[in-house]
């Protein structure tokens, strides 16, 4: 019952950040210069042209009243037509996104293997040679820019070693999937940047429950290391650790503008680019929708974990 | 069957955290090994399970448990040690149950016969039920004390021949201590378990011990019977020692003179709490008493209770809800910014945590010659004069002034505090727990200059404290507060010797007191080593 409460209030306030998020990225979207009517009309446009337009798209209307429009229809699954392509946002944004999907999910899979061995193998030793070295390792690595790490990623396989592609060429009407080595260059690169952030964390997390009295109890208690690791150590990280990774989300959503720029990768931020250069809002306020949506629902999925491997919230009082 | 001989475990500089510790233990005994902090206890405590904190290490002697030495034993040996025949309860033994582990499993996993009939008999060995439905429980749906108890059903489930206890009631209010230490004497008692009781608390290991080791600076400078060694102790730190720990049987032969003179503080039908709206939680709850001056005052009541609440709407720091605080019979801002200088002058707080209160920027000094400028007017000379003496009022040299908090012992720091608070020329001291992180002797030296300052300068004192041997050698009088509200009031004598309120008679019943733990006692094992 409590835990039910839990969620449900969990799931409301999801919504509602969800709901304030789409109010700034409508409002901020609205209030720069230049709108799709001016875009679509060029430079040469008389006022009188322009104003029709306006008229016809909409956007004469106030600012709560079309805000309204937007987001009563995004509610139902459509987040309006694209003013450059005069096609719904869905349609246009489905396939670039998915694509994206594929390389982040690729990218978070890794990083959470690698940073949970990596942040294990130091937290349990902090200050040992395994632990200084991967502190050092760590920070060069999120010292270093992404785009530094993809270039070398690229020199070293691609323009030396000859392994793999330099840029992601997908043929027409393909998606990356069918040529699964074009992934291993920029998920690797967007991989090495998180895994160095996250193992950090989730090191700190470890010793955090390492030092904790009933793990310390444990071992007097002489019980075999991995019994304490397993049953009393594990359990303490598992939702600290979950909140963690669901922050490394966004910032996975960030690095991949990057990647997919340098790598010529066919995913978001391509249609992101496009829609910029010319005023097409409905794709902007579409895909920044998206995003905010996934990333929040990525939360409320480490709360979730959280709240499964914690008994006290679990069950009843 | 554990023989330490010459044990010395030094940190990475070569300091002797243990020196020469030489300890035999037959089975059955009941050891009871006291120190202050720094002595080096936890590290014996760890010592005897073959574990020694990372930074020192075992510089010379042994530890032999039945003819097998300890500290070179392999992991896998030293496991097998540690499950069979020791075990260790720790600092409130409930943090060591994992939160994630039904209460089952807690007893199954270290049992030698993990079946859950045995494990039944486990749960109830410590007055716990053992049926299916408490096995499947986890530890948050227990209550306090029965967290202690499987805690300690945990550490019994090995069948253990050696029981370390290290401060296992230290931070546990007295009537949860009482239960915890009345259940590991029975048991040590019902399966002839060897008892070795690390503590800092002299009163706590003469409930438990037969023995009694004194450690000081990782030395063990005394070590006999326990009636004999606290009655007629031959070194004369352990004589220090017991000087100093406040008893409340003092309370029972005291009295409190009657004061004729208008009170110096009043406090009238205080009502002041937390929060507001729905989540609002009254802490006091029509509070009202006297202070006169040269008299203590103590609050008396569980955390929780309004104690600190009421001494901060005292000292203008929380605002009240209702209710009056009056200072020479002037009622009193509620804001201490509201105050005049000379109001603020008159009242000063002495806080709990020494640490917090003093700016790590300043200097002991600086911190000490604010009030003296600001409250007092004294320009820099004179001032600077006047510090020296009020450190040395309260036992520090006049080097300290230089120095920053952070280079101070907690002790140290605590006095500083004092003098702060003295430097005002406070009329009325409001000294919340100020003692609770000291050690008994650095307590005594603090309580002693208080109550030297109380009787020479005329000095009120409204004392905040837990401890009732605290309340019973300080106060002249003792408010018992129950949730928020006075529950009795009255001189040390009448309130601790023959309580009248149920709560203040079941915390005065659970205090243990050396001189009654004394008279009561028949040796159950006539002296050892």
């Amino acid at each position: 019952m409590r835990a039910l409460v839990f969620v449900l209030r969990r799931l409301l306030a999801a919504a509602g950040t969800l709901l304030a998020v789409s109010v700034v990225l409508f409002a901020g979207s609205e209030v720069l210069p230049g709108d799709a009517a001016s875009a679509s009309l060029g430079i040469n446009a008389t006022a009188e042209q322009t104003a029709l337009v306006r008229a016809e798209l909409g956007l004469d209307r106030p600012l709560a009243v079309r805000y309204l429009e937007w987001i009563g229809n995004a509610v139902q699954g459509d987040l309006g037509v694209s003013v450059l392509e005069r096609a719904p946002v869905a349609e246009i944004v489905a396939i670039p996104l998915a694509d994206t999907a594929l390389l982040t999910l690729l990218a978070a899979l890794a990083t959470i293997v690698i940073a949970t061995a990596l942040g294990l193998a130091a937290g349990l030793r902090p200050g040992s040679r395994i632990d200084r070295l991967l502190s050092g390792g760590a920070l060069v690595a999120v010292s270093i820019p992404q785009f530094v790490i993809a270039g070398l990623l690229v020199l070293l396989f691609s323009s030396v070693l000859g392994w793999l592609p330099a840029v992601s060429l997908v043929p027409a009407g393909g998606a990356p999937i069918d040529r699964p080595e074009i992934l291993i260059l920029p998920v690797a690169s967007l991989t090495i940047f998180a895994a160095a952030w996250a193992s950090r964390l989730i090191r700190a997390i470890v010793i955090d429950a390492n030092t904790a009295p009933n793990v310390e109890a444990a071992r007097l208690a002489g019980l075999p290391e991995r019994q304490v690791i397993r049953r009393h150590l594990i359990p303490a990280t598992i939702g600290p650790a979950a909140q963690a990774y669901a922050w490394l989300a966004s910032a996975l959503f960030g690095g991949t503008a990057v990647i997919e720029q340098i790598f010529n990768y066919p995913g978001l931020s391509e249609t992101l680019v496009n829609a910029v250069r010319h005023h097409d809002t409905p794709v902007l306020e579409g895909v920044g929708l998206l995003l905010a949506g996934i990333i929040i629902g990525s939360l409320v999925i480490a709360d979730l974990i959280g709240l499964l491997v914690n008994p006290k919230l679990r069950t009843a009082a | 069957m554990i023989s330490i001989s010459d044990l010395t475990v030094a940190d990475t500089a070569g300091r002797a955290v243990l020196d020469q510790v030489t300890l035999r233990v037959e089975p059955g005994d009941r050891v009871g090994i006291v120190g202050e902090s720094g002595s080096g206890k936890t590290t014996l405590a760890t010592a005897l399970l073959g574990a020694i904190r990372p930074g020192l290490r075992a510089a010379g002697g042994t530890i032999t448990f039945d003819g097998r030495d300890v500290l070179s034993l392999g992991e896998r040996e030293l496991r097998a040690l540690r499950r069979d025949s020791f075990a260790y309860l720790g600092q409130d033994p409930a943090t060591a149950l994992t939160p994630t582990m039904r209460v089952g499993r807690q007893i199954a996993e270290l049992a030698t016969d993990p079946s859950p009939k045995s494990v039944a008999r486990h749960l109830e060995g410590v007055g716990l039920p053992g049926d299916r439905v408490f096995q499947r429980r986890f530890p948050h749906q227990l209550s306090g004390g029965q967290q202690q108890r499987l805690a300690l059903a945990r550490a019994m489930a090995g069948e253990p021949a050696v029981l370390i206890l290290d401060e296992p009631t230290t931070g546990l209010d007295v009537i949860t201590q009482a239960l915890v230490l009345t259940q590991i004497e029975e048991l040590a008692a019902a399966r002839g378990i060897t008892l070795l009781f690390i503590t800092h608390d002299l009163i706590a290991a003469a409930r438990l011990s037969d023995r009694l080791v004194v450690l000081r600076s990782g030395r063990v400078v005394e070590d006999g019977p326990l009636a004999a060694t606290l009655t007629a102790p031959k070194h004369p730190y352990t004589a220090e020692l017991v000087a100093a720990v406040p008893d409340i049987a003092e309370a029972f032969d005291k009295d409190t003179p009657a004061r004729a003179s208008a009170p110096l503080l009043e406090v009238r039908d205080l009502v002041a709490g937390h929060g507001r709206g729905r989540r609002k939680l009254t802490t006091s709850d029509g509070v009202s008493f006297q202070v006169a001056r040269g008299e203590c005052v103590a609050l008396l009541g569980a955390s929780g209770s309004g104690k600190t609440t009421i001494a901060r709407c005292v000292s203008g720091h929380h605002r009240p809800d209702s209710g009056q605080v009056l200072v020479d019979g002037e009622v009193m801002p509620v804001n201490v910014r509201d105050r005049t200088l000379d109001q603020r002058r008159k009242v000063q707080l002495v806080p709990q945590d020494s640490a917090g209160s003093l700016n790590p920027r300043r200097t002991v000094g600086a911190a000490i010659a604010r009030p003296l400028r600001v409250l007092q007017g004294m320009d820099k000379a004179a001032a600077e004069t006047e510090t020296t003496r009020l450190l040395s009022l309260v036992g520090l040299p006049a080097e300290m002034a230089a120095r920053y908090p952070r280079q101070l012992s907690g002790g140290q720091r605590q006095r500083v505090t004092i003098a702060r608070a003295l430097a005002a020329k406070p009329e009325l001291l409001v000294c919340d727990e100020i003692t609770s992180s000291l050690d008994v002797r650095v307590q005594a030296g603090v309580l002693d200059l208080v109550a030297e300052l109380s009787r020479t300068e005329d000095l009120a004192v409204v004392l905040i404290t837990h401890d009732l041997g605290v309340i019973a050698r300080m106060a002249d009088r003792v408010l018992s507060l129950r949730a928020g509200v006075v529950a009795e009031q009255g001189t040390v004598h009448e309130v601790l010797g023959a309580p009248r309120h149920e709560w203040t008679a079941e915390l005065v019943a659970a205090v243990p007191s050396l001189r009654t733990e004394l008279a009561n006692r028949t040796p159950r094992k006539a002296g050892a080593a």
